[in-house]
């Protein structure tokens, strides 16, 4: 090769180099970047559908997927979630910086936690991002009686003396605004924080957004996009923050492929899968209707897939309603329980487990599946053991299709293990609510839990915890008040701060316990479709995302 | 189906008489009204062809716990989504992995396929029947008691029992039925219903049947009390009045008899009427409860599967057309039959 040749080839590779370094956007030591497998394609406009409208547009208020899924987008707070590369898994589960520069000094005794502030960091209206904007944030949380104040935000000094009287402010935080250092000391440790200040309800807005709903005007945020032409219950749109900070380019927040995204609303599953195969929608947020599954899973291998979501979809068994007061007949019951057949019932959209971790939460342990293998007679002979044959059981469930035929089952399941059960069907909008307050005993009952962020905490201690049995508001159904060795063993594990090897195992072994004392009879977790038109980037940009289940931020056009 | 318009003959108090003006001949001695309309009743032979089938329909869902027992093999609750059937001596699923049902087939087991938890769709539709038509009958006879009650109460003594009777009648009218009736549903199958000692859980057949039974009083009510209004104008009832007669006894054993063919033609559509209802109850969540079966539930149920299976919706869809169709159609030649002015052919 000659001098000439040589030269063009340096300049050959060092343009390639360029392009692929542009494709990639810029190297990130945060965790951020990412967009999939391949070099994923900027710019372009996506049309997303809901079946229903967010419940909130508010980073402060909402609490639903369908919420957070936009959400995250506009908004940030200290910490966030990494990309991961946009496969389903565990990537993705571990917080990375946000907005502040680095993660935070945390003090021995898990109480304090310091963090500064990147600099120069603006709003999507062009204002700075002040340090003292994170403690109204968490304030505005708490005035509203946002259900995210359920969460940690009362751990943190005066939180909850400020929930119940709104007024004095948050102790528990202390800002510099010049030196963007933010201080917040929790008044007992939490293992779980940097995870709740990782989601939506902890996204900091600037310090005079009122504390009301401001869905029909979303406040200014710090991520790539904005939520712009809010519609309310018709449609809104995501477009690129112009004013999105440089010192958060490369960042796990710069995660914006599509200039914007339009997203309707459109009540029909089955109308969307026909406007994505016609190319009217790109991607469309829930699944396809169970009977269209099948043909999709057939026909468009190249732009449909299931994935399975860090949920539990479980029968709770109230151990102060008889006869589930009795060991035996919660065994029974887990015994019975065929999960292939639930399966069918849902249309293939369970992946079958028993355990209370799903697998992509630390602490899930696979091995720990085999506790109770499908055993109709051995369920029958410890009902006869118990005494509890002809007993008389009232199974909790809500009219929505798909848990109407899962509790159909279970009903006609427990009938056939000996037991005499009715179905009682409250209207879903009252159904947690009903099934949450202690004096209304439901014995058994239809329950699922998706996760708030990939901490064992989040499920085993929110919905197992025996101290967090109430007279209302539970989201504990098994009313397992009295089992003190495990609430023990949850509240210990609680004040670990960080999730190492040792306490994740730990984690393990209470789900193990909580497997052995029967008090759920879990039946799986539940899949999600990624389904794209055929102009879309299936291989390289299905984002799909172990906490916001899609991010539309990784979706790409080919 | 349209009437001729009235002759001076027509309004003649003898119905022989009067067959016989119509007829152009002379009077059919010794025939009552009763043996007349059967007479006119029985050479009508679409409205005898819609009775016959409304009777099968009746006594095949009658028979729905032997189908289930000697042929089927399996309840209306029972599930077996995991299960396989032989079908042309292949080991099928009766549910596949993804969940689709097996179809409908001319075999013992499944002879109109599964539903998607495995159940019998046949057995399921026939235990359907008897809760639907049972629904049908038994409100159309609240309705029935209620609306004669008040119609003959209304129109007898009009005043101030008129008033309130009617403007009663005329709130409950203002409701759009299907909303009211989807409102009470929801409400009662929550917390059952309490009223003084009597009770009805949440989940009874009472619930549907109280709601149908009470919503379609104004439309049956009405005209009992036009026809009472008329009625008691009559000479018949100032003879009774005359003869010292009660109230009580004039409207019982005076008018009513008179009001009879009404009751009859009403009482029939009202039931196709209620079948509708609660299949539109049901449908919405506000009917019979599952897993009891019903009509309008397995249509519902149906619905999530209309791509791969559209036999779960379509097989209680006829059964409901098959009923409400005989129902209507017998209902039109009954009415023709009651009426005097009717031209239907005696001999």
């Amino acid at each position: 090769m000659g001098k000439l040749g040589r030269r063009a080839l340096v300049l050959l590779v060092a343009a390639l180099s360029m392009l692929v370094f542009a494709a990639c956007g810029d190297d990130d030591d945060d965790g951020g970047g990412g967009g999939g497998g391949g070099a994923a394609t900027k710019g372009g406009e996506l049309n997303v559908a809901h079946t229903s409208y967010p419940d909130f547009l508010d980073p402060g208020l909402s609490y639903t997927v369908d919420g957070w899924e936009a959400l995250h987008l506009a908004y940030t707070g200290l910490v966030t979630f990494a990309n991961g590369n946009g496969d389903a898994g565990t990537e993705g589960a571990e917080v990375v910086p946000g907005l502040a520069e680095d993660m935070p000094e945390i003090s021995d005794d898990g109480l304090s936690y310091k963090f500064t502030l990147r600099d120069g960091l603006k709003y999507s209206d062009g204002k700075p991002v002040k340090a003292s904007d994170f403690k109204s944030s968490i304030e505005r949380l708490l005035e509203q009686d946002s259900q995210g104040a359920g969460l940690g935000y009362t751990t943190i000094k005066g939180g909850a003396d400020f929930l119940e009287t709104k007024k004095g402010g948050v102790s528990g935080i202390v800002t510099d605004n010049a030196k963007r250092t933010i201080e917040i000391t929790l008044a007992e440790p939490r293992g779980a924080f940097l995870y709740e200040l990782a989601i939506p309800f902890a996204s900091v807005v600037p310090g005079d957004t009122p504390a009301k709903n401001m869905t029909k005007s979303p406040p200014p945020g710090t991520g790539c996009y904005a939520i712009e032409d809010v519609n309310l219950n018709r449609s809104y749109e995501l477009v690129r923050n112009k004013n999105f900070s440089p010192s958060l380019k490369g960042t796990a927040v710069d995660q914006c492929n599509a200039d914007a995204i339009h997203v309707t609303i459109d009540p029909q599953t089955s109308s969307q899968v026909t406007k994505v195969l016609r190319g009217d929608l790109d991607f469309m947020v829930d699944n396809p209707p169970p009977d269209r599954v099948a043909e999709l899973k057939g026909k468009y291998t190249d732009r449909f897939e299931q994935f399975a979501t860090n949920s539990t979809f479980y029968f709770f068994m109230n151990v102060e309603a008889p006869p589930f007061d009795n060991l035996k007949v919660r065994q029974a019951v887990n015994y019975a329980i065929d999960v292939n057949a639930i399966n069918r019932a849902q249309g293939g959209v369970l992946s079958a487990a028993h355990t209370t971790l799903p697998p992509g939460v630390p602490g899930y342990d696979k091995s720990q599946d085999d506790l109770y293998p499908f055993d109709l007679e051995k369920a029958k002979s410890l009902i006869k053991e118990a005494g509890a044959e002809g007993e008389d059981v009232t199974v909790w469930s809500n009219p929505e299709p798909e848990t109407q035929r899962t509790m159909e089952y279970y009903a006609d399941t427990l009938n056939k293990i000996g037991l005499n059960a009715k179905i009682k069907n409250i209207p879903a909008e009252e159904y947690f609510v009903t099934i949450g307050t202690r004096k209304n005993k439901p014995q058994t009952g239809w329950a699922n839990w998706f996760q708030d962020y990939p901490h064992p905490s989040d499920f085993i201690d929110i919905l197992l915890n025996p101290d967090n049995v109430v007279d209302v508001g539970n989201n504990n159904y098994t009313y397992n008040a009295n089992d003190k060795k495990l609430a023990d063993m949850i509240n210990d594990l609680n004040k670990e701060p960080e999730l190492t090897d040792d306490v994740i195992k730990r984690w393990g072994e209470v789900d193990r316990y909580i497997q052995e004392q029967a008090y759920w009879g879990i039946y799986g977790n539940r899949k999600q479709s990624t389904f794209f038109s055929e102009r879309m980037d299936f291989d390289s940009c299905k984002g799909e995302h172990a906490v916001w289940t899609h991010h539309w931020g990784m979706f790409c056009r080919k | 189906m349209a009437t001729q318009p009235a002759t001076e003959s027509d309004f003649s108090l003898d119905p022989a008489a009067a067959v016989a003006a119509q007829e152009g001949g002379a009077p059919v001695e010794g025939m009552g009204p009763w043996e007349l309309a059967w007479r006119r009743l029985k050479r009508n032979r679409v409205a005898m062809a819609s009775l016959a089938v409304f009777f099968v329909l009746v006594g095949c869902c009658l028979a729905a716990p032997l189908y289930a027992e000697h042929v089927a093999g399996r309840g209306p609750t029972s599930t077996n989504a995991t299960g396989t059937i032989q079908v042309d001596g292949k080991k099928t699923f009766v549910v596949t992995p993804d969940g689709t049902p097996i179809g409908p087939g001319f075999r013992k087991e499944y002879f109109l396929g599964a539903d998607s938890l495995g159940r019998d769709v046949m057995v399921r539709l026939l235990y359907g029947g008897r809760n639907s038509l049972f629904v049908g009958f038994m409100a159309a006879l609240i309705t029935a008691i209620l609306a004669v009650a008040t119609g003959l109460a209304a129109g007898y003594f009009g005043g101030w029992t008129d008033r309130i009777i009617s403007n009663g009648n005329d709130i409950l009218w203002s409701f759009p039925v299907l909303l009211f009736a989807i409102a009470l549903g929801t409400a009662l199958a929550l917390g059952g219903l309490n009223i003084g000692p009597i009770s009805v859980q949440g989940d009874s057949l009472w619930i549907p049947i109280i709601i149908i039974g009470v919503v379609y009083i104004p439309y049956f009510g009405r005209p009992i009390r036009g026809q009472v209004l008329s009625l008691r104008e009559k000479e018949f009832v100032d003879a009774a009045v005359a003869q010292g007669m009660g109230s009580t006894r004039i409207m019982f054993s005076e008018i009513l008899p008179n009001l009879m063919s009404t009751i009859l033609v009403f009482g029939t559509l009202i039931i196709a009427n209620n079948i509708l209802l609660e299949a539109a109850l049901s449908f919405l969540g506000a009917g019979i409860q599952p897993p009891e079966p019903s009509w309008g539930g397995l249509i519902s149920d149906g619905v999530n599967q209309i791509y791969t299976s559209p036999h779960l919706s379509l097989v209680p869809g006829v059964a409901i057309v098959i009923a409400v169709l005989s129902l209507n159609v017998f209902g039109d030649g009954l009415r023709d039959a009651l009426d005097p002015r009717a031209k239907v052919r005696l001999r």
